[in-house]
């Protein structure tokens, strides 16, 4: 079991040592790419200062949200009627299809056809059709996990009481495929929020956080953009590090009741914890 | 409201759950706040309410960064444009001329935006008070803002140089050095056997190919029909030589951005490199022992002039031509030379200089603005540097060669 | 309570789709698949159509030719782009193989090993947060452990096991190596551990108690029902490397020719004006991609994805 937590934690810190570098460079008084020399603030009050990040930060975010809820009722849309159909195999080919294309290809072609032959102008409306045509799939595919999970038989039942369709959904597949729903969000803000190559060709008059990054990269040294990562990952380290600590109080005071618990009920209650916890997406919810 | 059934579950959950359910509501409301305060701070500081005219906007290579820019009295948006002329010409063609006021891109790419319609000839000379006070070598016979078949001028010079290639003196010559020793004025030295591995270029043709070009043409070590719109027999020259010394494990690297071209020689990756000259400021900023080459062959001249768009013709005409008057005075001048290096249009940076030398974004030394000037100026009218042509008409041969030679 | 009782606003549309269930069938499927097949066929047509084409004046010329493949294989032209083809599908097919192993074992750790632990979900959480931050400065930053004078080296000449620092850490296939794998690990961690958690643990419990040692629990019961997960994360992985033009431009170098990657041939030929090469490129691309797909559907039948 330590050889497993050794080769774990050794990934984990491969995973996260380009996030970590980032946070060093944005303390290097320098700006350049290199190891520590000295330690400073300047950078984050310029990336406060400097109008065009801001304003491509808040594109994103703003892109990232209209993705996230566009993709998710798609997703869970799509996955619902899926499972109703006869043909699965061709919705499921068309489904996942664009994780096929690889993102320069989609966006220049895409770029192409609403530009030359549509004679539409790119603007925030193509970026978007670009960033919900590359979550969708893995939105689907999440949300059809968990569906998963929820047996035939449950919904039936509930249709057999005399539940409509809607009541069947919302009481009793939803709770359930919550998590897998909530998953699928977070998955679409966060590959939206960092979407490159097909915003690259399709973008409209501002730049999202990727694009501006391209731009400045090649020809200005920008230290700022390294101060805006640095704190992204600041933000989200500090953000798992509380949901750590809550998840594990809730662990606690859930451990202190049930100790006062019969052996008995002691007994049943672990072993249904360990069978639900097992099989769906994870919340102590 | 239907019970829920006692069980062991909900009996020891039930503490937890309404915690957890009022923890969840206050980060909730957290976060709703925190966005209602985000846009609120966003609109207050933003154009919605500062004024009622939207923002000039201005394409272009990388001179910008606005928020620093003095006395202009309104609001600019400065967006990177790329180098590379088709990306931009195809940008212009499309939505690019109802977007943006101004643009400045590589010089050379008058003729085929004017010819696009991307551009329009706005009589500089009448209109911008400053035109006259431009250097007279870059304001006649400066085809990079003349349209050939006809004449016009349709630009304003704002900013230009010649590239060489930056030098680590200490790894080079030996600790200490000021000058470059023996060799250090020739290309030759990016492809010496004694530098093997430990040199680099740019992995875009942009400046780079001319090097090479003046390079082979000046030491006589191949034949080249023009020097600066180079026919398909004179790159298939250059890159037999460039495909040699390649697999002679002469390259460390064909780089491309600027934190890599930085990086590379701040941590001692490579001791010679083909890149900007900015780039050696902020490694003598740094305290690094940077030079810019002076090369025997010559420089590969650049310069990105301001152009004026349908748009800006059309929409927002004072206000884009007292921008462009606004780059040919003192501060924009000033302030671009101080940190960069380049030759600016007008003499009016070095006056602005030696009035304001603790004007915003300085301290400026007039005597250094003067000097970066006459060496500038020197290039361009050396006669071994060389304009390269950044628009050819076998643009594409160009690309190919390239990428074959940095495969 | 009755559940037969309506109550809120969505439940008279629920009446009227109970009616006609077909109607809400097509209401849920239609729009994400005719926006899929706008978006995705579309296009797709349309790069092999102008693959045909030519190019004049900056403008696409309907026409036919194959000039532009042959220009890419290198029929009756040079031969290095395919060169570079066949070396891009050879990193792929390598970084899959990488990813595979790895991202099993991190995902096998996390989804059974872990199960039921508080510590499984942020853990994962872990593997998505470099997704935050910009691709191409995450990529950047490994020049400060890999190059002459970073992390590695430094280490350990300091450890003073190598004299001379190492140089073919950077600007070389094993850089690009380690810059792909430190993008796509979780993408190939994510697909598989969703497969793992859905194995329910009694078949785990039932496999240990039958007598399998957890060998044979591994390989007879966990690979085969993660084998849909597996084939998804390596899609992801192997099309990523396909289209990734910023791993070799930043960590790749001339020695090896690792500088420049398919996807990078694909971007100078568009900036270059040759876009029938462009899509010529492009389409072989797809045609590979789409070998992939009728491949899984002849071998595993891709209904199991939804079995997940």
């Amino acid at each position: 079991m330590t050889l497993w937590k050794i080769l774990v934690a050794f990934f984990v810190l491969y995973i996260l040592m380009p996030p970590l570098l980032l946070v060093s460079i944005s303390f290097e008084p320098s700006g350049f790419v290199r190891p520590l020399t000295g330690f400073t603030f300047h950078w984050y009050d310029v990336m406060l200062r400097t109008r065009g990040l801001m304003d491509a930060l808040f594109k994103s975010i703003i892109l990232a949200v209209l993705t996230m809820v566009i993709t998710t009722f798609l997703a869970l849309n799509a996955a619902l009627g899926y499972r109703k159909t006869r043909f699965k195999t061709i919705v499921i080919a068309i489904m996942i299809l664009p994780i096929f294309l690889p993102g320069l290809i989609q966006g220049f072609s895409l770029s192409i056809v609403l530009g030359q032959f549509l004679g539409m102008q790119r603007s925030i409306w193509t970026e978007l059709a670009g960033h919900v045509l590359w979550a969708l799939p893995f939105a689907f595919l999440v949300i059809l996990t968990s569906m998963s999970v929820v047996r035939r038989e449950t919904v039936l039942a509930a249709l057999d009481l005399g539940a409509n369709e809607w009541r069947a959904f919302k009481d009793i597949e939803y709770p359930i495929i919550k998590p897998g729903i909530t998953s699928a969000a977070i998955f679409s803000f966060v590959l939206s929020f960092n979407e490159f190559s097909r915003t690259y060709y399709l973008q409209g008059i501002g730049p999202t956080i990727p694009t501006y990054v391209w731009n400045k990269i090649t020809v200005a040294i920008t230290p700022e953009i390294f101060a805006l990562s640095a704190l992204t990952v600041i933000i989200s380290l500090s953000l798992i590090a509380v949901a750590t600590v809550y998840l594990t109080m809730v662990g606690r005071v859930a451990e202190e009741v049930t100790k006062q618990e019969t052996p008995k009920g002691l007994r049943i209650l672990r072993r249904r914890e360990k069978a639900s916890t097992g099989s769906a997406l994870v919340g102590n919810q | 409201m239907e019970e829920k059934p006692t069980s062991p579950e909900t009996v020891s959950e039930k503490g937890g759950m309404s915690r957890r359910r009022f923890i969840k509501y206050a980060a909730i409301g957290a976060v709703a706040a925190a966005g209602v305060g985000a846009g609120a701070y966003y609109l207050l500081s933003g154009d919605l309410l500062r004024q009622r005219q939207a923002p000039l906007q201005w394409w272009g290579v990388g001179t910008g960064n606005p928020e620093l820019w003095s006395g202009l009295g309104d609001e600019v948006v400065f967006t990177e444009a790329p180098w590379d002329p088709v990306p931009v010409l195809n940008k212009m063609r499309t939505d690019g001329k109802d977007q943006y006021d101004v643009i400045s891109n590589a010089g050379t790419l008058d003729d085929p935006l004017f010819a696009d319609g991307s551009i329009v000839d706005f009589d500089p000379e009448a209109v911008l008070p400053s035109w006259n006070k431009i250097y007279p070598e870059l304001r006649t016979n400066n085809p990079t803002i003349t349209v050939a078949s006809t004449g016009q001028i349709v630009g304003v010079p704002i900013v230009q140089n010649g590239d060489s290639v930056a030098l680590l003196l200490d790894e080079i010559w030996g600790p200490g050095t000021t000058q470059p020793g023996q060799g250090g004025d020739t290309y030759g030295l990016l492809f010496d056997n004694q530098w093997a591995g430990k040199t680099s270029i740019e992995s875009g043709w942009g400046t780079a190919i001319y090097k090479v070009g003046n390079y082979l043409a000046r030491n006589n070590l191949a034949t080249l029909s023009s020097l600066d719109t180079y026919s398909a027999a004179d790159l298939s020259t250059i890159k037999d030589f460039m495909l040699a010394e390649k697999a002679a494990g002469q390259f460390r690297v064909f780089w491309s951005g600027w934190n890599t071209a930085v990086s590379l020689l701040a941590n001692k990756e490579v001791v010679a490199m083909d890149t900007w000259e900015p780039v050696v400021f902020a490694l003598k900023s740094q305290g690094i022992n940077a030079y810019y080459m002076d090369p025997k062959e010559g420089f590969s001249l650049w310069n990105i002039p301001l152009y004026l768009t349908p748009r800006g013709q059309n929409v927002t005409r004072d206000r884009s031509l007292r921008l462009m008057e606004w780059t040919l005075q003192g501060w924009y001048g000033a302030r671009i030379t101080t940190i960069r290096g380049y030759l600016t249009a007008t003499p009016d940076a070095i006056s602005y200089a030696q009035a304001n030398p603790n004007a915003e974004g300085g301290p400026y030394d007039a005597a250094f603005i003067q000097a970066r000037h006459d060496k500038v100026k020197g290039k361009f009218s050396d006669q071994v540097s060389v304009y390269g042509n950044q628009s050819p008409p076998n643009i594409q041969q160009y690309q190919d060669t390239w990428t074959q030679v940095t495969a | 309570m009755d559940a037969t009782k309506t109550s809120g606003p969505f439940d008279r549309l629920a009446e009227y789709f109970a009616d006609h269930p077909r109607h809400l069938f097509y209401l849920q499927i239609l729009p994400p698949l005719l926006f899929v097949v706008f978006f995705v066929f579309v296009p797709l047509a349309s790069i092999f159509a102008w693959s045909f084409w030519s190019v004049q004046g900056n403008r696409l010329i309907p026409g036919f030719s194959t000039n532009a493949y042959a220009e890419f294989l290198g029929v009756g032209y040079p031969t290095w782009r395919a060169e570079i083809f066949l070396k891009t599908l050879r990193i792929a097919v390598s970084q899959t193989l990488i990813a595979l192993v790895v991202g099993f074992a991190i995902a096998y750790f996390v989804g059974i090993k872990l199960r039921g632990s508080k510590y499984a979900l942020p853990l994962l959480l872990l593997f998505a947060v470099p997704f935050l931050t910009s691709y191409l400065l995450r990529t950047l930053s490994w020049h400060v452990v890999l190059q002459t004078q970073g992390i590695i080296n430094s280490a350990l000449m300091a450890l003073g096991l190598i004299k001379v620092p190492i140089t073919w850490l950077i600007f070389s296939e094993f850089a690009v190596h380690i810059g792909l794998l430190s993008t796509y690990l979780p993408f190939m961690i994510f697909p598989i551990w969703l497969a793992m958690s859905r194995i329910d643990s009694n078949v785990l419990a039932a496999s240990a108690d039958l007598g399998g040692t957890p060998k044979d629990t591994l390989f007879r019961v966990v690979i085969p029902l993660t084998l849909p997960g597996m084939l998804i994360g390596s899609i992801f992985v192997f099309v990523g490397v396909l289209g990734d033009s910023v791993v070799p431009q930043i960590l790749g170098g001339p020695t090896d020719g690792s500088g420049t990657l398919i996807a990078n041939l694909i971007d100078k030929a568009v900036s270059g004006q040759q876009y029938p090469l462009a899509a010529a490129i492009a389409s072989i691309i797809l045609l590979t991609a789409i070998g992939l797909i009728l491949g899984w559907e002849r071998v595993f039948g891709l209904k199991k994805i939804g079995e997940i």
